[in-house]
């Protein structure tokens, strides 16, 4: 029975054909594909905005001009509106994480302690991620508006003041600030929230049987073992609110004057508004350097985490 | 030193070269009268700067490689 058996497998299964092609070019014909499209829409820009950072390129007076060293970069790191606008960009980049991280766990502890209606809201919450900053951010600027708009309306039954969220200058970069806390609180919850249900429960029946308070169970055990997950939030977002463009582009565009003209915006009125390529194309080398440097800091300690994990497994 | 050691060490050694041209231009040229000088002064800066943290590197992974090899190598005289 055993020897028809082995016969009838033999005969299924045709004998090795010589391979085609060797593993180690199948690997490399994988990682083509990706390749490219990093180098057609990453690298060549790259090089081609580096190239640019060098030469004189006032669009206005013709195409890209001659080699002129290092001046642009001089004239940049001279440029009192690039500083400001990364005063502007800093500003915002740290209250809207700050308020997104702490108002995000928080819901996350609510949503995890909830006992109905957790599905309905987790499904809600995805809404203001699921849509583009630029569509959102129009209903907002409705929402601001000091004659039709809905917040003012409200304030105005309460009897409290009706500001001028977006023109004035005091508080124009915080409603922009509050738009994006809107929108991104959501994300940094629904993660938290996947961290705080991954969390295993044995430590904390072991916490509850030994009375520990509630301060020193999150101090002691829900924080610390939630730290990876929060650490890789605050990272993602405060890269992406370094990058924070689409808010100001649809609700301030800038202003009033250049109150919250981020550093993205203001690269791209310099570059596609005053066509000064060269001055666009350094600020986005300063850029790119500079989001390269703090992302190697700020990850460092998560590849240690994990280099540390792969030694102890 | 690998090669992935090393790409990780260099691409680090350039980010460390382009971070100095930034700060002379921005912190240090005013102080020069001739430009040149001053960009001849920040390139010698920069390449030294980057070239040391390059030797620290390397001499840092053939530290970490060589305790490595020592270790592998008292294992086996244990197993033995």
């Amino acid at each position: 029975m055993s020897q028809s058996l082995s016969v009838s497998a033999a005969r299924r299964r045709p004998a090795a054909a010589p391979a085609m092609i060797s593993d180690r070019w199948f690997s490399i014909l994988l990682i083509v594909p990706a390749m490219a499209v990093i180098l057609v829409f990453a690298l060549l820009p790259l090089a081609y905005a580096l190239n640019v950072s060098f030469r004189f390129a006032d669009l206005t007076r013709g195409g890209i001009g001659a080699f002129v060293g290092l001046d642009n970069y001089r004239a940049v790191l001279a440029d009192e509106m690039f500083w400001a606008s990364v005063g502007v960009t800093l500003k915002f980049t740290v209250s809207a994480v700050v308020l997104e991280m702490v108002l995000g766990i928080a819901i996350a502890f609510l949503i995890h302690g909830a006992t109905v209606g957790k599905g309905v809201i987790r499904s809600l919450m995805v809404l203001p991620l699921a849509t583009s900053a630029a569509v959102t951010g129009l209903f907002w600027r409705y929402l601001y508006d000091t004659q039709f708009g809905l917040t003012n309306y409200f304030l105005g039954l309460l009897h409290l003041p009706q500001p001028n969220w977006l023109g004035d200058y005091t508080i124009a970069l915080w409603s922009v600030v509050l738009f994006d806390v809107w929108q991104w609180t959501p994300f940094v919850a629904l993660i938290a929230l996947a961290g705080l249900q991954a969390l295993p429960k044995e430590p904390f029946e072991a916490a509850e049987l030994d009375g520990a308070s509630t301060f020193r169970v999150l101090r002691t055990l829900t924080f610390p073992m939630l730290k990876p997950v929060l650490f890789l939030v605050l990272v993602l977002r405060t890269i992406d609110s370094v990058r924070l463009y689409d808010a100001v582009a649809v609700l301030t565009r800038g202003g009033p004057g250049t109150v919250t003209e981020s550093m993205t915006f203001y690269l791209y009125r310099t570059g596609l508004k005053l066509f000064r390529m060269d001055y666009a194309s350094t600020m986005a080398i300063f850029f790119l350097y500079a989001m390269l440097v703090a992302s190697l800091f700020a990850l460092r300690p998560l590849l240690k985490q994990f280099s540390t994990r792969a030694s102890e497994g | 030193m690998s090669f992935s050691q090393a790409w990780d060490a260099g691409f680090r050694a350039l980010l460390i070269y382009v971070g100095v041209v930034f700060v002379w231009l921005g912190l240090v040229e005013q102080r020069f009268d001739d430009p040149e000088t001053s960009v001849a002064a920040m390139n010698a800066a920069a390449a030294l700067a980057a070239i040391a943290f390059f030797i620290r590197a390397f001499l840092r992974a053939r530290a970490e490689r060589a305790k490595a090899e020592a270790e592998v190598r008292a294992l086996m005289e244990g197993e033995i």
